[in-house]
Formats: structure tokens, sequence, C-alpha cells
């Protein structure tokens, strides 16, 4: 799949897009960052388990994508490879902390209990950071695994190619995954009522 | 059990469906239908399904917190700036990055690998050689990491050292006093200790066993690093000792008793009276005197705890840049992201990073900046923090206080933006962001119109003639919103409510339309009447902090000063620990500093 994808903005393709932010194009940077800017945070908050510092992963992130905006070929599309990069660069980060700096969420965690019954997309915010928390309880290869093939549907072989992992290790992490979340899930009272709607939402819908 | 069998066996079923699905195959017709038919009835596969759904991405920031205009423009600035600070990447870490295992694989990294992977395996031969020779010589009182004593790694206020010349270390036997302020201690096996004010605090015994601390007065908070810690780490108070393997927990001792609070893990209280007891996470204990009374933490012990767990968790060990930081006049409180570290004058070690810095006094120009600390960084700040200077102009064209009082960088007056020069000392390798790096907690800065927006049509009530629910109603104004048309999202906030006055829906839907009146529709005097309704309806309600924030934000718009300063100290006595909390004391002070009344 040649990502030679039209661009909606000031230039005419995604690479003559990411060929001018990686000559120090400041429009191009702008726009290139603006493009990614939700992707790339939603992504990241799954994969920190909505730390509180993830935002600084966030700008880590898209800090290293302008950085190597020259190497994007058009293979893939834009997204795709801002993914790869913003991922690998997330987890590096991760890996790098240490528990001490973790449990500072513990904050929100306290402030955020209780059931959720607000407006729609507020209520869809938050139990995604629900969501993102139960996510927190796994560990990370499993969490990357099934963040990027459920936010994103990325399929075995390309998460595989994403983390540089065997492909049958990703299936494993991701089966695994799946199991793991199923049992947080139903301990979880406003998960548990939105799985309830669930079928009766997407047939509406 | 028959059926329960058939169950597990179709989730098995379904399980390996999915994950045919996810190595790239395509479902049949027939096994699409299984898929559905079996998603109807059980609730477990249904909520893996449910959580996929909702995790899918939809082009909006997820889990994260949507950034307002503002912010997402200081955000994207931030991001530019730095990438173009720093440079593009080299050609071997850019192809690291975007493709991987093309260049790992390449002989340069290969080389690279082994000659790591040798360094790595002499390093563990060595480690090994000495914890084999310490193993195996006499065990005595001395430090296992080289130095006989605690390292003094944040110091704030009064904190005075006994016997030491450097100020940096704390000798075994001596004893470290917090006369005003607070300090910090590193300790072997990554543990950290936080003494508040009126604290002294005496190293009594480090050996590679034990490593034993006494409290002689005021409180500290230990963090101690599970699993790796392989000494004990015990605390001795005078009405007996706190032991501990790995967990975070605060002495507090007072004239009469001592009080022991587990934030997490467990620990064991020692007390001459009794025999011995764990006391375990969300609880505390009071030691001395014929009762051990345990008791579940309360939420106000619990938050304070957690308060300064933060603060102590931002304190880096040995490896952390240095930061010392005075202030004209002293006193000022130091933030870092939003955590008060303590206040000046302060010195100490903090972890690396990127970090906000805030140094703030009552009546005086506060004074941010952003810091990106690196190893070996030493960071000198002096600042000279002059009287707040209020443009009642300014304040009432914005929010909350922030673009109000104006932000100056040292040296520089009030109002001097970021373009000032640095403090006096060495700034090393400070990078001032500009323009304004605060990107959190996102402000949002509304001007109102000039003239009132036309009053909005309320929409058909369906679009093909189905009758409306309140939740297409708010899937309706959700969609208006993300296209940017707040005058249709309004309208269908409205028409929820008329429709579905008692549904929780329309709850949400005052406070969304509040924030909808205060941001983009400049309709100061609806908004507050939707938060007052929703107030009155629900104080204690999910959004109750969001909408008192956002009546006085309202209050604050239309000018009612004493309603306002109702309002501010209300919401600091409901919620002290808010986001918000920082700006509202602000304004409660510019509002009573202040006699005359604002337009």
């Amino acid at each position: 799949m040649v990502g030679q994808n039209t661009n909606p903005g000031f230039f005419a393709s995604e690479v003559a897009l990411a060929r001018a932010a990686g000559e120090g194009n400041p429009r191009a940077n702008r726009e290139l960052a603006e493009r990614l800017l939700n992707r790339i945070r939603a992504t990241v908050y799954y994969l920190a388990a909505g730390d509180r510092d993830a935002d600084d992963l966030v700008q880590m992130a898209l800090v290293a994508i302008l950085r190597s905006a020259r190497t994007f070929r058009g293979d893939s599309s834009l997204e795709r490879w801002g993914d790869r990069i913003a991922v690998r660069t997330a987890l590096r980060e991760l890996k790098r902390r240490r528990w001490r700096e973790r449990i500072v969420s513990l904050d929100g965690e306290v402030a955020r209990e209780g059931r959720v019954s607000v407006d729609h997309d507020i209520q869809r915010r938050l139990l995604r950071e629900r969501l993102a928390r139960l996510l927190g309880k796994l560990s990370m290869d499993r969490r990357t695994a099934v963040t990027l093939h459920w936010m994103h549907g990325y399929s075995v072989q390309e998460i595989a190619d994403i983390t540089s992992a065997p492909a049958n290790t990703v299936r494993d992490r991701l089966r695994t995954g799946k199991k793991q979340l199923k049992s947080h899930l139903e301990k979880d009272p406003a998960l548990r009522d939105w799985a309830r709607s669930f079928i009766h939402e997407s047939q509406g819908s | 059990m028959r059926a329960k069998d058939r169950s597990d066996e179709a989730c098995r079923h379904y399980e390996r469906l999915e994950m045919e699905e996810a190595a790239g195959g395509v479902a049949a017709e027939h096994q699409r239908a299984f898929m559905a038919e079996h998603l109807v009835r059980c609730d477990s596969c249904r909520s893996l399904a449910a959580a996929s759904a909702l995790m899918h991405h939809s082009d909006d920031a997820g889990p994260a917190q949507p950034l307002d205009e503002l912010s997402r423009r200081r955000f994207v600035n931030y991001v530019v700036t730095q990438a173009a600070a720093d440079g593009p990447l080299g050609d071997a870490d850019a192809d690291a990055n975007a493709d991987g295992d093309a260049a790992l694989h390449s002989g340069r990294y290969r080389w690279k690998w082994i000659f790591a992977a040798g360094v790595a395996a002499l390093l563990v031969l060595s480690v090994g050689l000495v914890l084999a020779l310490r193993w195996s010589g006499p065990k005595g009182d001395r430090a296992a990491s080289g130095r006989a004593g605690a390292r003094l790694v944040m110091r704030s206020g009064e904190v005075v050292v006994e016997g030491a010349a450097a100020g940096s270390d704390l000798a075994l036997g001596k004893t470290l006093w917090v006369r005003r302020g607070q300090a910090a201690l590193s300790l072997p096996d990554d543990a950290y200790v936080l003494l508040g004010e009126r604290s002294a605090v005496r190293v009594v015994r480090m050996s590679a066993a034990e490593t034993t601390l006494h409290l002689e007065q005021g409180w500290l908070l230990a963090m101690v690093q599970p699993k790796r810690h392989r000494r004990r780490f015990v605390v001795t108070t005078r009405a007996g000792r706190v032991e501990v393997r790995g967990t975070v927990f605060t002495v507090q001792v007072t004239a009469g008793r001592v009080r022991v609070e587990v934030l997490r893990g467990q620990v064991r209280l020692v007390n001459p009276a009794h025999p011995q007891r764990l006391l375990r996470r969300g609880h505390s204990a009071h030691l001395g005197g014929q009762d051990l009374t345990v008791r579940p933490l309360t939420a106000r012990a619990r938050r304070v705890a957690l308060a300064r767990m933060a603060t102590l968790a931002l304190v880096g060990g040995d490896r952390g840049a240095h930061l010392d930081l005075r202030s004209q006049p002293t006193g000022a409180e130091v933030a870092v992201d939003g955590v008060v570290l303590g206040r000046t004058p302060l010195s100490g070690r903090l972890r690396l990073g990127h970090h906000r810095l805030r140094v703030q006094l009552a009546g005086r120009t506060p004074v941010q900046e952003q810091l990106i600390l690196r190893s070996g960084d030493r960071i000198r700040r002096d600042y000279e923090l002059g009287p707040t200077v209020v443009s009642v102009r300014s304040l009432t064209q914005s929010d909350m206080g922030v673009d109000g009082i104006a932000v100056g960088r040292p040296g520089a007056g009030a109002g001097a933006g970021a373009g000032a020069g640095a403090g006096t000392g060495t700034a090393s390798t400070v990078r001032p962001v500009e323009p304004g790096p605060q990107v959190f907690p996102p402000v949002i800065i509304s001007r109102p119109k000039a003239r009132r927006p036309r009053a909005a049509k309320i929409p058909p009530s369906g679009p093909d003639g189905v009758a409306v629910t309140a939740g297409g109603l708010l899937k309706r104004a959700q969609k208006r919103r993300a296209a940017r048309d707040w005058q249709g999202a309004a309208a269908s906030y409205r028409l929820l409510l008329v429709k579905f006055p008692a549904s929780s829906a329309a709850r949400a839907a005052l406070v969304a339309l509040g924030m909808l009146g205060l941001d983009h529709l400049g309709n100061p005097a609806g908004a507050l009447r939707s938060f007052n309704t929703y107030l009155r309806a629900t104080r204690r309600g999910v959004l109750a902090q969001e909408a008192a924030y956002g009546r006085i934000r309202a209050l604050r718009r239309l000018g009612r000063r004493t309603l306002e300063l109702a309002a501010l100290r209300t919401f600091l006595k409901d919620y002290p620990g808010a986001l918000q909390a920082p700006l509202v004391k602000r304004r409660l002070v510019v509002l009573s500093a202040s006699p005359t009344k604002q337009p």
C-alpha cells in the first residue's frame, strides 16, 4: 500500500510534507505535529496507563517524529509511520522510568472513584480513562499489543514489526492480555454497565 | 454443568476466530454470525468487545483530557521549537526509529551489541565478585554503598546538619534538624525520606543488613523500594519501632504519641507494651501508651500523605540534576510540575527530564520557567519577586489570572515576558522555551464577543422523523461540537433539557451548556444559570467540581465580585486538592488585596 495519499493541507502529499518537515520548514513541522497530535496522545495515554506524565511522553514522541521526518518514504501512511516512532519512543521512556515515579498517579485514582454517568463524550473519556488504568495492570508488552490492535486495528504481524518481536510472541501477548483484561473488566462496575449497553448501542448506531 | 461447558467451548471458539482475524484472516459469513450471536449471549466476551470498541481511535485524544485551542497551540509550539533546537536525528538513529529492524541488524549495530554484551558480562562478573567478598567478610556498621551516612538531596528553609562540613551528608550518629521548610534524604537501596518542619532525625545504624533512623520529633515520610531492597529499613521512635522491607509510610512524633500511616505495602510495629503487629496499607496506628489503635486512614490524611509522596517522587538521587533556588524576598513557594517542593532558599537534586518550575509569593509577581534537566546539570537561580501589578483591564479579558498576572523572568520587571535574560548565577543547560511553555493544566481563555450571538434555533425532533432519545441528543451535540458548531451544540443540549429534564444526561448537559456559554458563545449570564441549576440539583455530582469552577469564571466575567469571593472560598474549602486550586488561591489573593470594585 503506497502512501501517496492526498493531503488536505498546504503540502501536495504526505511525502512532500514529511520532506519539508525534515528540512526544518516550520509550517510543515507545525502541520505534521497538528495532524498526529490527537492520535499520538490517545495511543501514548493508553501505553502509559493514564499516567499524569503521559503528556511529557507525547511531547518526546512528537519531537522524535519531527526529528525523523526526513526518513519517511511513503511506504505506509504517515499515521502508521508516526505510530511506529511514537510507540518506540514511549516504550523506551516508560522502561527507563522507575517504580518511584509511577506511584504518583495514585492521586488521580483517588479523585476519580465512583460511577460514571455524565455527558456522552465526557462519559466516553472517563470510561477510556478507566480502561487505561485497567490496561496499566497488564505488563508493558501485553498492554502494547492490546492497545495497537484495538486502537488502530494493527494485525499481529504489524505489531510484531513495530515492537521488533516475533509474531508468535505477539499473538501470545495479545491472547493473554485480553484474557487478563477480561477478568479486570468484570470487576469494574462502570465498564460492566457500558458493556451491557454495548450491543444495544452498536445496533442503534 | 453441561451448559457451562458449552458456554466455555463457545467462548474458546469465539476467541479463536478473533485471533484468526487479528492474524489477518477473514471470517466467513457463518463465523461472523456465530460471533455476533455469541456476543449477545456471553457477558464476558461482550465486555471485551465493548472495551475494544471504546478504545477504537476516532480522531480524538482518547482517554486524555482534550486540549483547548490555546493549549493545543502551545503544545505544538513547544514540540516544534524543541525539534528545531535538537536538530534532525542522525541517519542511524532516525532509521532505527522508523525502520528498526534493518538498522538494528546492520553490521555496525551488531558490533555495538556484541561490545555492549561484553561490557555487561564484565560488569556482572565484577559485581558478583564484590558481593561475594562482602558477604564473606565480617558484618559491621558500614554503609553498603561506600558512604557511612545519608545524603541530603533536598533542603528548603532552615536545615541544620550536625557536624557536616559540606552540608550534603548526614554522618552516622549525627542529627539533622529541619527548623523551617523541608528536607529530603537519600539512603542506600533507593530509599528516600522526606522530613517535615520542626523535625529531627538521626542515622543510627547502616549495615549490610539494616538501615536505622531515629526520629526525635516531627514527621518523616519514607519511600522504600520493594524487591530490590535487601536490607531492613527501620525507624525508631521513643515509643517503638517501625520495620519494613519495601513500602511507603509516614511516622509522626507529637508531644504525646507516635502516629504511623501506611500508604503502600505493610510495616511491622514493634512496641514494648504490645506484641509485634503488622500494619497494612491504608491504615494508621498510634504507638506508645497502653492502647494500640489501628484505624483506616482518613481521606484528609491520605491526601496529605500523597502530596508529600509526590514531593519526594520529584527528588532525584545521586544522578539527579542539582537545583539551587533563592529569591528576594525569601520564603517564596517553589512548585515543580504543580507539586510544592518547599520554600526558598531551596537546594536539592531533582529527577531528570522536563519540569515546570514556578516560584510564587503572596502579593508578588510569580515566576515560571520550563526546565530540561540532564544528568550532571547544576542550575542556580536568584529571583527578584517584584510586587504584583494587577491590570484590571487585562484581568477582565482573561480567565482565572494566568494572563491577568504578568509573568516575568528573573531579573526582568513584571510583565517583561519571556525574552528577558536568565537570573544571576550559572544557567548551564537550562533552555527557556518560547513562546510560553505552560501547557498543563489546560487553561481555557476566551474573549467575550463584541455582540451577543443570535438565539439558536431548536432543531427538529429527529433527522428522519424518528423520536429523539437523550442519548441521541447527546450524540448530536457531541458531533456539532466536534464540527465547532457551538450554536448547534447548545441547541441540542437545550432540547435535551426540555425533553428529558429528569435524566442524568440532562445534568451533564447543564455543565456542558455552561462551558459552551462561557468559552464559545460569550454568554456568561446563561452559563451562570446553567451551573447554578446543576449545583442546586447535585451538590456532590460527578461534575460538581467543574460546575463550581465554571460558576467562579462566570461570576468573574459578570464582574460580581462579592459572589465571586464567596464562590472562591467555597471552592477551596470543598476541593483543596483540585487542579484549579492554585489559580483560585491566586485570584482570592488578588480580590482580597484590591479594595475597589471592578467594573
